[in-house]
């Protein structure tokens, strides 16, 4: 590491691509888009992530560590290829790294101003921010060079918590995309259950929908509140099914259930969140209830359990018998994850909007 | 009634409830393609839990023999393998087998009571495919008892049934519009898909992306600019134990008719009004339209065939095409084709787009190459130091997918000299990500219900309509052959015919 000095950085990197080419004649060095990384939790896994997503972004990558406690005020950096095989091809993929450091409050302040002329022009910014969001700087001044801006609510305290303040930061930076890695966990989860009410059977009552429980583990992060996860998937299907904003929340046990009413068109519809002791982790169940007055009643269960059997599901409907399948579903890395959230440069109005109930419901929730 | 959960889902184009149907279960096909594709498909979460494959072949064995030897298929021909057995065996649960002749009726009642169970127990919700993985012969009798069975619809309201019919869709034009006419009889167009895995190649896809989507390049896109085309592919291997199949098809039957015409007609169309497979097809049919006929007289200016004898492939010596397992030793079937089509409209009079396809070529390559006119006066000495082509730009489809543009750059130092430089893009490099295997591709087109990369019926008609009369002419003649070596990039008599018609040379891709 060197004093910061965007000369020698400069020249650095054009030293290194060419001793990269001269050295070694099957390396490819491409560049998709500038990722910068801010990042408070110092993990040691950060350099091995940073390899896996540059093999499918490759871009120059700026990664800002801050010290902000240091006695010492100081920016520093240094320059590295990163380099990863391009998957049967065996040429080596290599794009550039430069690591920042921060250290003091003060230079913590002015690493945005620092980052701005290292990056690459006409190429998307992505900003993955791994820490608190605030509104104080450095944050507020990548905020505002940054096209994307990511954030993973498992990061923080009290991640539930802190939704409303996600949703009026979208709310705010309208021209900004954001992503919460909590959100792209529920992927897949997502898919299947709306797969499910594709089938005719099913499909004939996504608008019967009268109960829903999410159930969770019952150590999850935020110990006040239900999870983000599970408050993200029943802030989908109130959105998705257009149903009233949920209110009336009351809590229904010691161990942290609550009861909230919603509704459709004037019929109401039952939510529920519920600790499990039989869920770990991130685990989640949902149990929808359907009925309607010339119907008899239908029960979806779907569970999802990545150490047991993936994705769980139970469906009971007078046409169909009951079915249990299970499709085998492996917890995304944050690699792949993060990886996924590239390929996705525009806003996710799914998500805005998932994100707004999901406040709301924190809100009734809190006041609770 | 719509289902609003499948909205803004990040993954777009999941299946909806299906079966898939595969005649020729056991066959080769199957185990490279389809068995790998339908897995990589449920690997990514991209076909629901409410679905399963049959499988039905002549071969005997029940469910678990035929689980088994997809198992065995899909470790050997699937790019990562099994890759995670557990989410193997899920899928492989869903794997069914009926063994039987596809001639007999019997078979489909057999069918028609597994759908049925399917739908009941697995929710796959009345929605069918039927994959026809089987010889051409067995088409009309496939598709036969599939209307006699009632088959072709579905039992359920609001679903839907689809068949995939695999090229070659006919012989020659009678036969294929027999075939048309035979399928057409039982199916309606709008349920028949045929497949042509060219057109499930991501760079295949990126033709239309490129064009429409970026705004410098279609303005040069004309006769204004370009002074020729040049569609190429190429392959390295010979008959490979498909003699049976390539005597009584020859390069112009087995590459040009279907896929080259494919890629051609996706260069040379107009944009579409919209992405809607009837407009996409409907502009691909236009320029089919366009091509000039060529009359039998003339086929000897518009095509030139070739056959490969002796020579060297991959460092060693290989034989010639006649001395091949199962090839008639006296054979006029053409290894090598080329074809020279002129589209009659204002935007491409003029510009000739050479088409050619061979096999035992210096190496495999499928590509694209938009030769630009020459610059109208060139200001630089052209001395010896200097190397000044026109500039050009390619699209490469296989190996190595991307796009590639050829301009002049001046070489450092106190004098002008000039050389060629190339601007490159490689999907591989520079989107890290994997791009899918083009029959996973369309088998989710198949199954979301979209046609656009597929060949219609009256395209189909109209290639085969164009060909006609080199293939007569060529099957009247009996040619000199061999006359290309194998590993050369073909006989001398396609180089003249460049030379001659305007002075132009092929590209060595």
């Amino acid at each position: 590491m060197y004093p910061f000095d965007l000369k020698t950085i400069e020249r650095h990197l054009q030293e290194l691509w060419k001793a990269q080419t001269e050295e070694n004649k099957s390396q490819v060095r491409a560049c998709v888009v500038n990722l910068l990384i801010y990042d408070e939790t110092s993990s040691s896994e950060l350099n091995t992530l940073i390899t896996d997503i540059a093999k499918h972004h490759p871009g120059r990558v700026l990664l800002m560590k801050a010290r902000p406690n240091a006695l010492t005020e100081l920016i520093s950096a240094e320059v590295s290829a990163v380099c990863g095989v391009i998957p049967g091809r065996g040429k080596q993929l290599c794009c550039e790294q430069v690591t920042i450091v921060a250290e003091g409050a003060a230079a913590a302040w002015r690493l945005a101003a620092t980052v701005r002329p290292l990056l690459i022009s006409d190429l998307p910014v992505i900003l993955w921010w791994r820490g608190m969001p605030s509104d104080m700087q450095p944050f507020t001044g990548l905020l505002d060079t940054a096209d994307k801006v990511i954030l993973d609510t498992s990061y923080l305290a009290r991640p539930t918590a802190y939704l409303p303040v996600v949703a009026e930061l979208v709310e705010a930076k309208k021209q900004v995309a954001f992503a919460d890695l909590n959100w792209s966990r529920l992927t897949t989860l997502r898919s299947h259950i709306a797969g499910l009410y594709d089938m005719p059977d099913l499909n004939a009552y996504i608008r019967d929908i009268s109960s829903v429980r999410v159930k969770y583990c019952t150590e999850a992060a935020d110990k006040e509140l239900p999870p983000p996860q599970a408050v993200y998937l029943a802030s989908w299907l109130i959105y998705r099914l257009d149903w009233d904003d949920p209110k009336n929340c009351r809590s229904i046990s010691r161990t942290g259930e609550y009861a909230l009413e919603s509704g459709y068109k004037g019929r109401p519809i039952h939510l529920q969140f519920a600790p499990s002791p039989s869920l770990v982790a991130d685990d989640l169940q949902l149990e929808i209830t359907m009925a309607a007055d010339n119907k008899q009643k239908a029960h979806l269960m779907v569970k999802q359990a990545y150490e047991e059997s993936g994705i769980k599901t139970k469906l009971e409907t007078p046409t169909v018998c009951w079915l249990t399948t299970v499709e085998k579903h492996r917890r995304p890395s944050e690699a792949t994850l993060l990886s996924r959230e590239l390929e996705i440069l525009g806003n996710d109005t799914t998500y805005e909007n998932v994100l707004r109930v999901a406040a709301h419901l924190v809100n009734q929730l809190e006041v609770t | 009634m719509t289902n609003p959960l499948s909205q803004g889902l990040r993954i777009e184009r999941k299946a909806p409830p299906c079966v898939i149907v595969i005649f020729g279960a056991s066959g080769d096909l199957n185990k490279r393609k389809l068995m790998p594709a339908l897995y990589s498909l449920y690997q990514q979460h991209l076909l629901g839990s409410s679905f399963a494959t049959i499988g039905i072949g002549r071969t005997q064995m029940d469910n678990e023999a035929f689980r088994e030897l997809m198992t065995a298929a899909v470790r050997e021909f699937a790019e990562g393998g099994l890759a995670d057995e557990d989410v193997w065996r899920s899928f492989a649960k869903q794997l069914h087998y009926i063994a039987g002749d596809p001639r007999e009726q019997e078979v489909y009642v057999r069918l028609g009571n597994l759908l049925d169970e399917l739908d009941k127990k697995t929710g796959t919700a009345g929605n069918r495919i039927f994959y026809l993985s089987t010889p051409p012969e067995l088409y009309t009798p496939i598709v036969t008892n599939l209307g006699k069975a009632k088959l072709n619809v579905s039992p359920v309201r609001d679903a839907w049934v689809r068949i995939i019919i695999e090229k070659p869709f006919g012989y020659d034009l009678k036969s294929a519009l027999a075939l048309n006419e035979h399928v057409g009889s039982v199916f309606q167009e709008e349920q028949v898909y045929r497949i042509d895995h060219y057109l499930g190649k991501e760079t295949v896809q990126n033709v239309m992306v490129f064009r429409f989507a970026n705004g410098i390049f279609e303005p040069l896109w004309n006769h204004k600019y370009i002074d020729h085309v040049q569609i190429t592919a190429a392959e390295a291997v010979g008959v490979e134990g498909r003699a049976g199949y390539y005597e009584g098809a020859g390069a112009l039957r087995d590459m040009i008719q279907n896929h080259l015409l494919q890629v051609f007609s996706l260069i040379a169309m107009e944009p579409p009004v919209s992405l809607d497979a009837s407009a996409i097809r409907d502009e691909k049919q236009k320029v089919m339209m366009a091509v000039r006929p060529i009359e039998h007289g003339e086929v000897n200016a518009f095509a030139v065939r070739g056959q490969y004898g002796q020579g060297t492939s991959n460092g060693r010596a290989v034989m010639g095409y006649r001395e091949e397992k199962g090839v008639n030793p006296q054979s006029t079937t053409e290894t090598y084709a080329m074809v020279k089509l002129l589209v009659d409209n204002w935007r491409w009079a003029g510009v000739p787009f050479y088409i050619r396809s061979g096999k035992r070529m210096p190496r495999r390559v499928s590509e694209v190459a938009i030769q630009f006119k020459e610059v109208p006066h060139l200001l630089f000495d052209r001395t010896a130091a200097d190397r000044i082509h026109p500039n050009t730009l390619v699209m490469r489809i296989q190996p190595d997918e991307g796009i590639t543009l050829r301009f002049s750059a001046k070489l450092p130092g106190q004098a002008v000299h000039i050389r060629d430089v190339n601007m490159d893009f490689q999907y591989g490099t520079q989107f890290g990500r994997h791009s899918p295997e083009a029959y996973e591709r369309l088998l989710l087109d198949c199954m979301l219900g979209d046609p656009t990369l597929f060949a219609r019926r009256d395209m189909v008609e109209k290639s085969w309509e164009l060909l006609m009369p080199i293939l007569d002419v060529w099957a009247a003649d009996k040619p000199k052959f061999p006359n290309y070596e194998a590993g050369s990039w073909g006989p001398a008599a396609a180089d003249e015919f460049l030379a001659k018609d305007g002075g132009r040379r092929w590209r060595r891709p």
